[in-house]
């Protein structure tokens, strides 16, 4: 029988999907009986997905000048693309 | 969650676009990615100026091989590989090599669970009801998601590049292992590491 603890460390391999069949069974077990476990598990998943959703700070203003002059730089070798300067 | 080697729909328009030197198309990545660059580039580098640094060539390099850019791979790959790459080069150069090898630099790690629990592996304290648990609901609390934030600032630099490339980039465990040179198991223990951690610090916030 897996401990809450256990369970805490496991989490990570759980949420990831490659669990061995056993060992997936007793944790399933546990969380069936631990609603404590069974919370913890939601706010790991909750925490991950937020962690996707974020909208991306954009990058920094004298970065993202900086890049803009490398690309406007950039001279395709195949010929066509941009004709000026 | 998209896997990271396929090239996302929209992609090809994307590179049609930049290879008719749209400026538009090219800031558009420039946002999305640049801040997980430069998280990727610090987990190999000494200090932050020389990862802005390495990140500027990574864009330089890849500007350069947009001609022959073939879209067999995700930019997003492509722009990752690129910056592991640099990356790596320069920290031989700087002698810190294979710096994701060193089990010791992961940090400290005390888990912030670690006084949490009973003799017999119970919970003594449970982890506390949030005020918004739900990812959807998280997300409308820019507070909650400025704490996140500085959460992953203070991570050790190879759990912040292992959950910065899987949870918010979305790459899947290979091709992180592969970028960072860790074993699976190495990446398995930072990235478990990195989300107990950040569920810790929205729970620190929810809690008040």
């Amino acid at each position: 029988m897996l401990t809450c603890r256990q369970i805490t460390e496991l989490v990570t391999s759980y949420v990831e999907g490659d669990m061995p069949r056993e060992q997936r069974l007793d944790f399933l077990r546990h969380m069936k009986g631990c609603k404590v476990c069974f919370h913890y598990l939601r706010q790991v998943r909750a925490t991950r997905r937020v962690l996707g959703q974020a909208p991306a700070a954009p990058a920094p203003p004298e970065v993202r000048a900086a890049l803009l002059a490398q690309f406007r730089a950039w001279k395709p070798k195949g010929g066509e693309g941009g004709g000026g300067s | 969650m998209t896997g990271g080697g396929q090239p996302a729909t929209g992609e090809a328009d994307l590179v049609r676009r930049l290879l008719a030197r749209d400026e538009s198309a090219f800031l558009e990545l420039v946002d999305r990615y640049h801040a997980g660059l430069l998280r990727l580039v610090q987990s190999f580098v000494r200090t932050p100026a020389v990862a802005e640094e390495v990140v500027q060539e990574t864009w330089r390099a890849f500007i350069e091989s947009l001609d022959t850019f073939e879209q067999r791979a995700a930019v997003k790959t492509f722009l990752y590989r690129i910056a592991a790459n640099q990356a790596r080069t320069r920290a031989v150069r700087e002698s810190r090599t294979s710096p994701m090898s060193d089990l010791e630099r992961d940090g400290e790690d005390s888990s912030p669970l670690a006084d949490r629990f009973g003799t017999a592996g119970n919970w003594l304290t449970p982890p506390s009801a949030w005020a918004a648990e739900t990812a959807d609901a998280i997300l409308e609390r820019k507070q909650a998601l400025e704490v996140l934030a500085r959460a992953m600032e203070q991570l050790p630099e190879r759990q912040r590049a292992v959950v910065q490339l899987r949870d918010v980039e979305g790459l899947p465990a290979e091709e992180v292992c592969e970028l960072l040179g860790v074993s699976e198991v190495h990446q398995r223990v930072l990235l478990h590491r990195a989300r107990t951690k950040l569920r810790a610090a929205l729970e620190g916030h929810f809690r008040g």
